[in-house]
């Protein structure tokens, strides 16, 4: 379980404030668009970025420790491999000089198939292998908790559900959490036990499940269709929300294919998209709010 | 006609003006005498003169790398604003006139001088006009910043977060420096090395004032050396001489560009 109590990190202007986060279960996606402080986030809870506040992790704090007593990884969007060094220097990092297991590492070396990778200098992998080993390195090092910061985004979408659901399966061997952030909806198909949605250094809202989702900052980056805003209002929008006249209403534009049809209108000057069940029919679109779910921002 | 090439041919003349501006007058000093001159100008003593500056400039420049180690880590690592001004300071040497660095160097370190006298008191018998070490103190004072500010650059932009993945790994701040961090470097600190090295041997200014001759006391470095001969009129001896520099300091930038490369 991660507990988190007052947690507050200055970056120049940016400001990270969280009042409180309590996450039970192990699977945990933090998502938000780029710059809202994801990575200060994972660097402030890895202790590589000075913070006030609690950070519990399994009933410990751990914010006054410093990082190599935290039993926190860290695996980073470049991966951040000792170049210079091999592979098999790489994972044995944390076994020399700090917690690493050698029953864990010869594991995984088994079990992730990197034997035959293992002479070969870092700065030598192909990005596939790199993040394979770059998972490996800091599970060796046996943490209670893995955070990652879109260390997969490279990948296309099967090779990287294919790593989160490798994470998956060794956080249960190992027994750790971890966090993992992302702005890529679709890495959450694996299941979560719970998406923490981040804007401006701060929670917008904490949820185990989808339909849970009540702010549309959360739902616009799960979706970018059946959402609009109008008049400082935000709205979701179901099929009764959506009508076509020939007399009056938005022009609109029909989009995708006939498998994921969906129309583009404008709205007080921005775009909005909408999926529809059937082709639409009339010249303009309406909207009709009374058919549409409010949700704050 | 690919995107951008009608831009590369607008640039290639400025490229062409540049390079013909630097190697004219380098072309032109070691074709001024004839071949046979240079050889024979070997003997005048600037070949003694190259060996002691080379070396002094490596020894200067080698203390400049060693410094960088912990100072780069403390000041990348320190968030505080008043190290950070202080920081700014580093390149303060570079632009004070050399000769007046000599005049700064001799009031500073002369046993006749306040801290020279507190200095000769810890060290008795302490010299500094005219030594060894005025023309240390005095070119790393000059150069070190060269050094410093390459490794800091290279240390802060890439160095720091493999360092920080280490510390995640378990490594201790001390371990995770030395045995991630300072291997990472190791190109920055060559580069910087080179650049301290070739600015202490140009350095002439401040080593008329603190170090005319050095010891054994009838040498001088090459920069006052050949300077020396320009003032007693031998243009010929001293276009020689400043050839031969240049041919050995083109051997050497090559040799530590060879160095870079492998590494």
């Amino acid at each position: 379980m991660i507990r988190i109590r007052n947690l507050l990190v200055h970056r120049g202007e940016f400001n990270v404030d969280i009042q409180e986060l309590d996450l039970q279960g192990g699977r945990n996606f933090l998502i938000g668009r780029n710059g809202t402080g994801k990575t200060t986030i994972l660097s402030s809870i890895a202790g590589l970025i000075g913070s006030k506040g609690t950070v519990e992790v399994g009933g410990m704090d751990i914010n006054s420790l410093p990082p190599e007593r935290r039993r926190v990884g860290l695996i980073p969007q470049d991966l951040l491999l000792f170049g210079r060094m091999s592979v098999e220097e790489n994972l044995k990092t944390s076994i020399k000089y700090g917690r690493g297991d050698v029953k864990a590492y010869q594991d995984i070396v088994e079990e992730m198939k990197l034997g035959p990778l293992m002479k070969r200098r870092a700065n030598e992998l192909s990005l596939g292998q790199a993040q394979k080993v770059a998972i490996a390195r800091a599970i060796v090092s046996r943490p209670v908790l893995l955070l990652m910061d879109e260390p997969f985004s490279f990948q296309d979408e099967i090779a990287r559900l294919g790593l989160i659901s490798l994470i998956d399966e060794l956080s249960v061997r190992y027994g750790f959490e971890y966090l993992y952030a992302t702005h890529n909806p679709r890495d959450l198909e694996n299941g979560f036990s719970n998406i923490i949605s981040i804007d401006n250094g701060k929670v917008v809202e904490v949820v185990d499940s989808l339909e849970r989702v009540e702010h549309f900052r959360t739902l616009s980056l799960l979706e970018y269709k059946n959402l609009v805003s109008m008049d400082g209002h935000y709205y979701l929008l179901d099929e009764r929300a959506i009508t076509f006249s020939d007399t009056e209403g938005s022009d609109y534009a029909v989009l995708g294919g006939s498998s994921g049809r969906y129309v583009r209108f404008k709205v007080d000057g921005s775009y909005f998209f909408a999926s529809l069940n059937s082709a639409p029919k009339g010249k303009y679109l309406k909207l009709n709010l009374d058919g549409a779910r409010e949700v704050q921002y | 006609m690919k995107r951008g090439t009608s831009l590369l041919y607008l640039f290639v003349p400025f490229f062409i003006v540049y390079l013909i501006f630097i190697l004219t007058p380098i072309f032109r000093t070691l074709t001024y005498e004839s071949f046979s001159l240079i050889i024979s100008d070997a003997s005048s003593g600037i070949l003694k003169s190259i060996y002691y500056t080379y070396l002094l400039a490596l020894v200067v420049s080698v203390l400049a790398v060693g410094f960088s180690i912990p100072y780069v880590y403390f000041v990348s690592r320190t968030s505080s604003p008043v190290v950070k001004v202080a920081d700014s300071l580093v390149e303060l040497p570079i632009m004070i006139p050399h000769t007046v660095v000599g005049i700064m160097m001799l009031i500073t370190f002369e046993p006749s001088m306040p801290i020279g006298k507190l200095i000769s008191r810890i060290y008795p018998g302490y010299q500094f006009l005219d030594t060894f070490l005025a023309v240390i103190v005095t070119l790393f004072f000059l150069s070190s910043a060269y050094t410093i500010r390459t490794v800091q650059v290279s240390y802060s932009n890439d160095v720091m977060k493999y360092e920080d993945i280490g510390r995640t790994l378990g490594m201790g701040p001390l371990r995770s420096y030395f045995i991630i961090g300072i291997p990472l470097m190791g190109r920055a600190m060559l580069g910087g090395l080179i650049l301290s090295w070739a600015r202490s041997i140009s350095e002439v200014g401040s080593l008329l004032i603190v170090a005319y001759y050095i010891l054994p006391g009838i040498v001088n470095v090459a920069g006052v050396f050949i300077y020396s001969q320009f003032q007693s009129g031998n243009l010929p001896g001293t276009v020689a001489s400043s050839s031969i520099l240049i041919f050995t300091g083109l051997g050497a930038l090559l040799a530590f560009k060879v160095l870079e490369v492998k590494r």
